[in-house]
């Protein structure tokens, strides 16, 4: 630039906002109006498909196969049973003020409240001669233990909150107990009932498959993002090499593998079912991916903090259990929640060894006769299913990572 | 307590670790190879891979050339292509699928805000597997060949039914360019162009250097290919010919390039499902950039173009890398999913070997490879630019 060109010409300055405003002004209102007619395009036809295009009796007469598949429907009441003891233990822990207990809790009583009313919804949307009153309606049968669960999780809420004191080490050994006792309670219902896991299906199987596995994975990928930095040669490329084994294939081929490979490695007599199976290859997978969360976690860990364990005398042991994983494991609890939506969606490969979940479930129905072709609303509704779940679980990490999340 | 005392020392503490790991590894790994073994001779089956070499007996639909007498072996391999043909065109669309509706989620038109939040959260919490199959099924609900949807039906004398895009049951033709005589000089010439404007925008900008002349970029490279389009056209003619499809009897299209409905369902399924996703780590990527260089850059007179193309994405580029990787990752990973749909993928061709021969093992194990050496170059290639374009520090 020349050195008279360093003036400043107001009147030149003065044009080229107001221009550059205006085109800018311009460019606002073509965009706008280009993405109104996309939605006017959707938005529409998307709901009046909704409201009467779509038939819904597909999902409507298949509400059960989608909740639990053939799991015995006398027995039906030990899933409302766990949901509620669930519920409770929830409330519990979300009354101590635990950030991401509260917003589970927060969001297990809303989708409670949602399904309680929803048979009620029934006549109202049947009205217009939508369907969406049969699917509505398709829910009353379990309207009893969905209004207990909810009703057990907003008391043990409140009692939690006004009897317990909420820093104390009383409280955090409470509702530890609290959970101790009711996860085996709640497996040990649903396992009562007869027919073995050969009969689940549907969201039980899915929330099963999802749960325990990533239960189980934690555990596991703890030690091996531990092993990763072991300075022992041996533990160390042992553990390398699983995690990014696990971490260069689909689950497909893993799941497939584990169905294969799992029976192969236990005598005939004891042959385990698919969902073990499952089980299995799923955690395998879990782990590599929550191994990988862990070391993210412990580099986060200053060098100071190990050095100073060293010096208080801790062995190498020690330092880790008391101090290092105390703090590496807070930071990781959103990769975990993050890893257990991932795991929610994948476990719809489970299809590959035979299991009825959610999608494959969704995918078999249309096969009905009554319902041939009608896959828009079964595919619909199964995503609706995940969508609430895995929205819900990224909505529950999202408070972990605001400032408020960071107090407890 | 002689023992106890040798039992502490750490190096005695290290050894014995790492044999219980080596024995435990071991022993898994001999468990293992004895149940499938025994198993194996239990099923009268040969172990080794000879069993590659015979004939599969099956027919592809898809990809490379397969007839039903080609080899086990053959098969895995036109899987693989079928694999890599949809993954690397699905990397690339969906990268620039995010990128665009990363740019609409940081707009500041709340309209668009919303679209591209509400597209990005649906695609993002259900499984892809479940958009995969409403995709295929949308698609089955095409008309049939005979009455083929036709975009822009071309005003050639020689077949009315020609057209730039026929779409049905049968999937979608798409005009294509074919070779001319003159394509391959067309080509010379483009590439002797690009290798100009190089050594004229280093001209350039070495002028500018020197003298702070305006460099003019824009004027010049304009200037150049024009005269070389001009020189083109003159010495070559046309640089090629589109070849637009037509429909060819009951069954097939004839002409252009033809994308079955499960390739294009299983392309698009994992282009809008990643593409989510990518918009999400662009997102981050360019929000890492502080606001301060965006301002110091609009307060040079760099217009927003600039400021996004200049400063804000070289930045945004080194912090979404090792994301990016994870996410091409899936998607390539993801291209397994193809079984929903019926796509002949590395997986799906593998799980049928699988079945005929009965070698699930071997057949898993090589899909498993292949995949991991997949994930493996990809990192390699991504992990190579991360270096390039990694802020050097002082």
């Amino acid at each position: 630039m020349s050195a008279q060109s360093l003036r400043l010409d107001f009147g030149r300055v003065e044009r080229a906002i107001r221009a550059r405003s205006a085109r800018w002004w311009a460019g606002q209102a073509v965009v706008t109006a280009a993405t109104a007619w996309l939605l006017w395009q959707i938005v529409p036809s998307a709901a009046a498909w909704l409201w009467s295009g779509a038939d819904w009796r597909v999902v409507a007469a298949n509400l059960r196969n989608f909740a639990f598949f053939r799991y015995p429907v006398a027995e039906a009441w030990r899933i409302g049973a766990s949901v509620t003891v669930v519920a409770t233990v929830v409330g519990l822990a979300a009354g101590r003020g635990t950030p991401l207990a509260r917003s589970l809790h927060a969001m297990l009583a809303a989708a409670l409240a949602v399904l309680v009313t929803v048979p009620v919804l029934a006549e109202p949307l049947s009205a217009g001669g939508s369907t969406l009153g049969a699917l509505a309606a398709a829910f009353a049968p379990a309207q009893a233990w969905l209004a207990a669960a909810l009703a057990a999780g907003l008391v043990a809420e409140r009692a939690s909150a006004t009897a317990l004191a909420r820093a104390s080490a009383r409280a955090r050994r409470l509702v530890g107990a609290a959970w101790i006792v009711a996860l085996p309670l709640a497996a040990m219902l649903l396992l009562g009932a007869p027919g073995g896991v050969g009969r689940w299906g549907g969201l039980l199987l899915t929330i099963t498959l999802a749960t325990t596995a990533i239960g189980l994975s934690f555990p596991v990928g703890v030690l091996l993002a531990l092993g990763r930095r072991s300075p022992l040669p041996l533990v160390r490329v042992t553990c390398i090499g699983f995690i990014e084994l696990m971490r260069g294939m689909p689950l497909i081929t893993v799941l497939f593998m584990a169905s294969i490979v799992v029976p192969l490695l236990l005598p005939d007599a004891w042959r385990p079912e698919a969902m073990f199976r499952a089980i299995v290859g799923l955690t395998l997978f879990s782990a590599a991916y929550v191994a990988e969360d862990v070391r993210g976690g412990l580099n986060a860990i200053g060098a100071g903090q190990y050095e100073a364990a060293r010096a208080l005398g801790l062995g190498a042991a020690s330092s880790y259990r008391l101090v290092i994983l105390p703090q590496a494991l807070r930071i990781v609890v959103p990769a975990i929640v993050g890893q257990l939506i991932a795991l929610l969606k994948d476990t719809s490969l489970v299809f590959i060894i035979g299991l009825l979940d959610v999608f494959e479930i969704a995918r078999s129905i249309v096969s009905q006769p009554a319902y041939l072709g009608r896959f828009r609303e079964s595919l619909a509704f199964a995503a609706l299913v995940y969508f609430v779940l895995c929205s819900g679980l990224a909505r529950a990490s999202r408070t972990l990572e605001s400032p408020e999340g960071d107090r407890a | 307590m002689l023992t106890a005392r040798w039992l502490r020392d750490e190096r005695v503490i290290a050894a014995l670790v790492q044999l219980v790991v080596a024995v435990v590894v071991i022993g898994l790994g001999a468990w293992l190879a004895m149940g499938v073994v025994s198993d194996m001779r239990a099923r009268g089956l040969a172990p080794g891979l000879g069993f590659l070499g015979q004939t599969a007996g099956f027919g592809i639909g898809e990809g490379p050339a397969f007839r039903s007498t080609d080899s086990y072996g053959r098969a895995l391999v036109v899987g693989l292509a079928n694999t890599l043909r949809v993954a690397i065109a699905g990397i690339v669309l969906a990268t620039g699928l995010g990128f665009v509706v990363s740019l609409a989620r940081l707009s500041r038109n709340p309209l668009l805000v919303g679209l591209s939040r509400a597209y990005v959260d649906a695609l993002r919490n259900t499984p892809v597997s479940i958009q995969l199959l409403l995709w295929i099924g949308l698609l089955r609900t095409l008309p049939p060949i005979g009455r083929a949807v036709t975009l822009g039906a071309a005003p050639t004398a020689e077949a009315s039914s020609r057209a730039w895009v026929l779409v049905s049951l049968k999937g979608a033709a798409i005009a294509w360019p074919a070779r001319l005589p003159g394509t391959s000089g067309w080509v010379a010439v483009l590439a002797g162009l690009i290798g100009a404007g190089y050594v004229l925008r280093r001209w350039r900008s070495a002028v500018r250097e020197r003298t702070g002349a305006s460099t003019r970029h824009l004027r010049w490279q304009a200037g150049l290919a024009t005269i070389g389009v001009v020189i083109a056209w003159a010495a070559f003619g046309s640089p090629f010919a589109w070849d637009l499809p037509r429909v060819d009897g009951p069954f097939r299209y004839a002409g252009g390039y033809v994308a079955t409905p499960e390739f294009a369902a299983l392309l698009f399924g994992l282009v809008v499902y990643t593409g989510a996703f990518i918009a999400e780590v662009v997102r981050s990527g360019i929000q890492s950039v502080g606001a301060g260089q965006r301002e110091a850059a609009r307060a040079l007179g760099l217009h927003d173009g600039d400021v996004l193309r200049l400063v804000v994405l070289p930045q945004a580029l080194r912090v979404m890398i090792p994301p990016l990787t994870n996410q091409y990752l899936n998607l390539a990973k993801n291209s397994s999913l193809a079984i929903v749909i019926g796509y002949p993928d590395l997986f799906s061709i593998g799980q049928t070997v699988g079945n005929q021969t009965g070698q699930f093992v071997a057949v898993v194990g090589i899909v498993m490879l292949i995949y991991l050496s997949i994930s493996v170059v990809t990192s390699i290639v991504l992990n190579a630019y991360g270096r390039h374009v990694r802020l050097v520090e002082r």
